[in-house]
């Protein structure tokens, strides 16, 4: 919790802030090897369609979207931060809970984009570990020390996706997860206490004030 | 400074006496995923901490923050940089001593190298020159060293003022205090005002330093206590194992199919 770890959130999805890209060491592995280009395309994609000036909020936030949906699994990332409750979420109402994510990871980080800031993200490393590819990053802004960010991803159905972001040893989805999960527990056990926090935040994040 | 440490012990013994009073959160049911859930927590004071969080929250909005607020505005941010770089310079010798005691003379040769020239060419450690001659900061500190000693962190604890902490480590602050060759020296000619001086700016230098990430953390979060408290332990995991790699600590047993690994959802759904 040191200088480290400034601005920790807003470079959780660095990617948009990205402006060049320079690849140091590539592993010789055809997963990795595109799972590291898979990143450098994902910045590249994010800054022209993010931090292209004077568009719309709400073009913007579409915009925003449906670079998520093709480049996260946000479907299972949805499942696991709520660990075992998902089993009490009846199959009915999954989609929907799915969908609540969604639009709180849409609503909660896609205003960051709006800020545009000089970046420079290098890839330094990618190593494999079962099924995941973990591209090694850092991410240089100025005036502010190098962070370090790990993209853990996936492969499926011939599409890389992302599962997990680590920004400086911090996991994004288990932080996630620990927040979800205690939220559920403090409201007895009741997975409703959650899509309420979600609703909330999501409202929150959408009036006129933020 | 014996004097401070006594209060310190005490204000430590009293807290550690209303952490036993509140007593534990309820009793685990005979659910195996409840309980696997609540050690994975391990948040048994998880009242009294979210009590004293709520205090710390207060204080921070009553005092802490606006002081901060103040010397942000005030002082321009290479002064800021000047300030967090002397506070970092003369917390060497408890950085050293606690390299040595887990065994790593690499790093304690760094941070000697590393006081030697931003002492000198960085003016008293008003500059990190050996950071831009390619000699990197670490940090380190007795809770770190109980780890890589073996010690388990212990429940998580939210201590008033300080923050999240647990008992290695809260034993390990106070162990770094009396390791503290400056303590030493303002205790024993009576000036009080050194260690006093240096916690209030000390404090002001880590608020400043955290300021873009509570204020994010806040924003984003539906349960800040909690996001808090998985940060730390995710912070300090990566710190004692010196950023080995983040991959191998407790980071998610996500792996590449997270709708099928996880034993504790089934597959259902996906």
């Amino acid at each position: 919790m040191k200088t480290t770890s400034r601005g920790l959130i807003a470079t959780i999805f660095a990617l948009a802030l990205v402006f060049s890209l320079s690849i140091t060491k590539v592993h010789a592995d055809e997963f990795t090897d595109g799972a590291a280009k898979f990143i450098v395309s994902l910045a590249a994609k994010a800054e022209t369609s993010l931090l292209e000036k004077d568009i719309s909020l709400a073009e913007h936030q579409k915009r925003f979207r449906k670079l998520m949906l093709e480049s996260f699994d946000l479907k299972g990332i949805g499942k696991w931060v709520v660990g075992r409750y998902w089993r009490r979420i009846p199959k009915s109402e999954r989609a929907k809970y799915l969908k609540l994510f969604e639009n709180f990871i849409v609503a909660t980080y896609s205003k960051r984009f709006r800020v545009y800031t000089k970046a420079k993200l290098k890839i330094n490393e990618t190593t494999r570990r079962k099924n995941s590819a973990f591209v090694s990053t850092q991410i240089d802004r100025k005036n502010s020390k190098p962070i370090s960010v790990t993209w853990r991803i996936k492969l499926s159905n011939g599409r890389y996706k992302i599962i997990d972001i680590v920004v400086e040893g911090v996991s994004w989805i288990q932080t996630q997860r620990s927040e979800f999960v205690s939220v559920i527990r403090n409201s007895g056990g009741k997975v409703s206490g959650l899509t309420n926090a979600l609703n909330k935040k999501i409202a929150d994040f959408t009036s006129p004030e933020n | 400074m014996r004097g401070h440490n006594f209060t310190l012990i005490k204000f430590f013994a009293l807290l550690f006496l209303a952490f036993t009073i509140s007593g534990c959160a309820s009793a685990p049911s005979d659910d195996p995923g409840a309980i696997a859930e609540l050690r994975k927590i391990n948040d048994p004071f998880e009242q009294t901490n979210r009590f004293i969080f709520k205090f710390n929250q207060g204080l921070d909005a009553a005092l802490i923050e606006p002081v901060t607020g103040l010397y942000r505005g005030i002082l321009p941010e290479f002064i800021r940089n000047s300030v967090h770089n002397f506070i970092k310079n003369i917390k060497t010798p408890v950085i050293l001593a606690n390299d040595m005691l887990q065994g790593e003379p690499n790093r304690a040769g760094n941070t000697v190298i590393r006081f030697v020239i931003n002492s000198t060419v960085g003016i008293a450690g008003l500059r990190d020159q050996a950071t831009d001659w390619g000699i990197e900061a670490h940090d380190e500190d007795f809770g770190q060293t109980l780890a890589v000693w073996g010690v388990g962190e212990g429940p998580y604890i939210m201590l008033p003022l300080l923050g999240p902490s647990n008992p290695r480590d809260a034993i390990g602050k106070l162990v770094d205090g009396l390791l503290d060759p400056i303590n030493w020296w303002a205790d024993n000619d009576d000036r009080e005002w050194v260690p006093i001086t240096r916690t209030a700016v000390s404090g002001i230098d880590t608020r400043d330093q955290l300021w873009d990430v509570l204020e994010e953390l806040e924003k984003s979060s539906i349960d800040f206590y909690a996001a808090l408290r998985s940060l730390y332990r995710q912070r300090r995991n990566k710190d004692i194992s010196n950023g080995a790699d983040s991959k191998n600590n407790k980071t998610p047993n996500f792996a590449s199919t997270p709708h099928k690994n996880d034993p504790q959802s089934s597959n259902a759904g996906q």
